[in-house]
């Protein structure tokens, strides 16, 4: 029996870890459908660890960067200089005719009302390391819960939206992009209204399929977040579409470049406000300093 | 049993390196050292020791990863006991078939990520061109990196385990009749 054991050792223990593993997997996918909990002191003692390990393996290509983004800058300034200013000028006369059509037909007053829905405070967060699986896209920010950074927060850039905070631990946590397979939000055609969903893409891409087929999309649509979901807030900017995919027989799809270069992702905001469809998600843990505005 | 440890800090350094470098290529093109370390453990230390280690860097990497918690040690583990399974029925002394089995073990690991993924209503199951791009230009690297990992590996575990471990304290081999 003893000799039996023996020799069965390693298939048990191989037995045992790949149960555990699996209950793992059920318990954390049943624990919150977008997986966005505190996962517990040890995990999140690795991920409060990681952030200064990463920092300090990253500084010296981070400076090597640094030097060699300011002198290509330098090199582009001139041209980029006269071509913002031309580009504010036109942009600053388009605004005044925008705001006189609007006080005309009175609609500045609802126009402001939808503002306030962005007045949430943003908390600024550096970008310490990208997933180290090439399987998925998540971003280890080195802000936490103690800077009142909650599961289900939306992580924004000054491009538009970048993905959603779903793990937390005291100083540090982890966000998945919008281009991870497993990222979808509810977005529209900024121009006709057109309602679907955007799941992110292997390639970098992002895809949208629409709620309703035929729906009237065109290459350079703009596309931004309906706030349908209850996850994101209205408005914020996804991408643009690149190609329009003929209608199928259920869907019809576009496929959207994001606005946000997540190859070079470094400083992002983390909005401190949280759906309320969200707090039912979590259960209340991490809820934001800034509430639900 | 310092093996355990010391391999486990080797793997989680693999994996900050591997999450650092990540931010400035895209992760496709960065070889998975994680993976590689589990490969060359089963290779150059095996056993319980072994199993440990593959499971503890599964669970480091769901932490820092946007997997399900357990998935990476599952489909560490089950890699190990594919390469343990491997080791025994083939001649993986040179580099050459140590590349071509992790080169065949990427693609499996990589898909079992994706369909571990569809399995558990994360995401549906795009196997696509860009899919299949991705798993192959993993196992090239991968199996490039294969043989150096496996060596370090090696190296490590040589000098973590030395002569305390019984099973690999040196056996003098005499020559048998005379010799001329």
């Amino acid at each position: 029996m003893r000799d039996l054991l023996e020799r069965l050792r390693i298939p048990i223990i191989l037995g045992l870890i790949v149960v555990v593993a699996l209950a793992t997997m059920v318990g954390d996918r049943r624990g919150a459908d977008a997986r966005g909990h505190d996962r517990g002191f040890i995990a999140g003692l690795v991920m409060d660890v990681t952030v200064p390990v990463q920092r300090v393996l990253a500084a010296p290509a981070e400076a090597v960067r640094g030097v060699w983004g300011r002198y290509v800058s330098l090199l582009a300034v001139r041209s980029e200089n006269e071509r913002l200013r031309e580009r504010v000028a036109r942009l600053e006369e388009e605004n005044l005719q925008i705001r006189e059509a609007l006080v005309q037909s009175g609609f500045l007053d609802q126009i402001a009302a939808m503002r306030s829905d962005f007045a949430s405070p943003m908390l600024p967060a550096q970008v310490v390391g990208q997933d180290a699986s090439a399987w998925f896209r998540s971003v280890l920010l080195d802000r936490g819960r103690t800077h009142g950074v909650g599961p289900g927060m939306p992580v924004v850039t000054d491009e538009g939206l970048a993905g959603l905070v779903t793990d937390t631990s005291a100083r540090a946590s982890r966000a998945m992009l919008l281009t991870d397979h497993q990222s979808s939000v509810d977005g529209i055609v900024q121009r006709s209204r057109a309602l679907g969903i955007v799941r992110g893409r292997r390639d970098g891409n992002l895809e949208f399929e629409f709620a309703v087929r035929g729906s009237d999309v065109r290459v350079g649509d703009v596309v931004i977040a309906s706030g349908l979901g209850g996850v994101y807030p209205k408005g914020l900017r996804i991408g643009e579409i690149v190609e329009v995919a003929e209608p199928g027989n259920i869907l019809q799809t576009a496929v959207v470049t994001p606005v946000v270069d997540f190859g070079r992702l470094e400083g992002v905001f983390v909005m401190l406000w949280r759906a309320p469809t969200m707090d039912l998600l979590y259960d209340g843990e991490g809820r934001a300093a800034g509430g639900t505005p | 049993m310092r093996v355990v440890p010391g391999l486990v800090v080797l793997g989680v350094f693999a994996l900050q390196i591997q999450g650092t470098v990540a931010t400035f290529a895209p992760s496709v093109f960065i070889p998975d050292l994680v993976f590689l370390v589990v490969v060359g453990t089963a290779i150059a230390v095996g056993g319980a020791a072994g199993l440990l280690v593959a499971a503890l860097l599964g669970y480091s990497m769901d932490v820092l990863t946007g997997a399900l918690l357990g998935q990476h040690a599952l489909l560490l583990t089950l890699a190990y006991a594919a390469t343990r399974i491997a080791n025994l029925r083939l001649n993986l002394l040179r580099p050459a078939p140590r590349a071509v089995l992790v080169a065949v073990l990427s693609m499996v690991y990589g898909l079992a990520h994706v369909g571990v993924g569809g399995l558990f209503g994360l995401a549906p199951l795009h196997a696509g061109l860009h899919l299949l791009g991705d798993l192959l230009i993993q196992a090239v690297l991968n199996a490039i990196c294969a043989p150096a990992a496996v060596v370090v590996v090696q190296k490590l575990a040589d000098l973590l385990l030395g002569d305390d471990e019984p099973t690999r304290r040196s056996l003098r081999v005499e020559p048998r009749g005379r010799v001329i």
